[in-house]
């Protein structure tokens, strides 16, 4: 019996498969470094909110400050602050950032635009 | 006599053995690493509910309000993304007298295995906040 020629074809098959474990893999820490992105603005709003609480504080300095935090915890390429506001509604500030997170794969993933908010009670 | 080796079949043995070991190895792995940050975003979002919560109380003081502090708490973790379904407000303590503390817990249902929406069990993490009344405080 004429033994069947196989030379390949285990390797072929095995890149292809080991190729779209990788690329899960590194969907999955883009999607890992997103949240943690996506955690640290959220901190830095609460920061920039409680910055506000005391009664002489502003706005502006709630603003100030959560810019700050992005600046340390989440600057670099892969995340865009498109806008950070803070305003006073009645007696609590608001902060608002809209994002966006880059895609590492943006053929199969577009970037994750996401809209946060933080509040908190200002002291009177 | 023949004694040359006979030749096992082995197509498709490494496609049947990697689409197992994907399912399950790899996507379990992958489901619980996609999960547990999740856990970490709730729990700190519960504590932020629990100590505005309570700020409201001590702001407030003496005419401190538990609604109004569940509403904060619901507020805050809404901006989190918790819903406020998801969420259980309870106010053990408004702070009766000056000196006294404030108690809030905020307990958060935290999903067991959970990725984009889609969540299987649940289990939970309760959050303490305790803040006193100023000695001096005036009313």
């Amino acid at each position: 019996m004429r033994r069947s020629d196989e030379r390949g074809f285990t390797t072929i098959q095995y890149v292809v498969a080991t190729a779209f474990s990788l690329l899960l893999f590194v969907l999955v820490a883009n999607l890992l470094v997103d949240l943690y992105e996506r955690g640290a603005v959220r901190d830095a709003l609460d920061e920039g909110a409680r910055a506000a609480v005391p009664v002489a504080a502003t706005a502006d300095d709630c603003a100030a400050r959560a810019r700050d935090v992005v600046r340390s915890i989440a600057s670099g390429s892969s995340i865009r602050v498109n806008d950070l506001t803070c305003v006073q509604e009645g007696d609590r500030i608001v902060s608002t950032a809209r994002i966006s997170l880059r895609s590492w794969f943006p053929m199969l993933l577009p970037d994750w635009d996401l809209t946060l908010h933080a509040s908190a009670r200002q002291e009177r | 006599m023949n004694t040359a080796p006979r030749a096992r079949p082995e197509s498709g043995f490494i496609a049947v053995e990697w689409v197992a070991a994907v399912a399950l190895l790899l996507l379990p792995i992958v489901v619980l690493v996609a999960t547990m940050p999740g856990w970490a975003e709730r729990r700190n979002a519960a504590t932020v509910a629990a100590r505005e919560a309570a700020r409201e109380l001590v702001d407030s003081w003496p005419r401190g309000d538990p609604a109004s502090a569940v509403l904060v708490a619901q507020d805050v973790a809404a901006d989190h993304g918790v819903d406020a379904s998801d969420l259980d407000v309870r106010v053990p303590s408004v702070g009766e007298v000056r000196g006294d503390e404030v108690e809030v817990d905020v307990e958060v249902t935290m999903p067991a295995i959970g990725v984009d929406g889609m969540s299987v069990g649940s289990w939970h993490y309760t959050a303490r906040v305790t803040r006193r009344v100023d000695d001096y405080r005036s009313r």
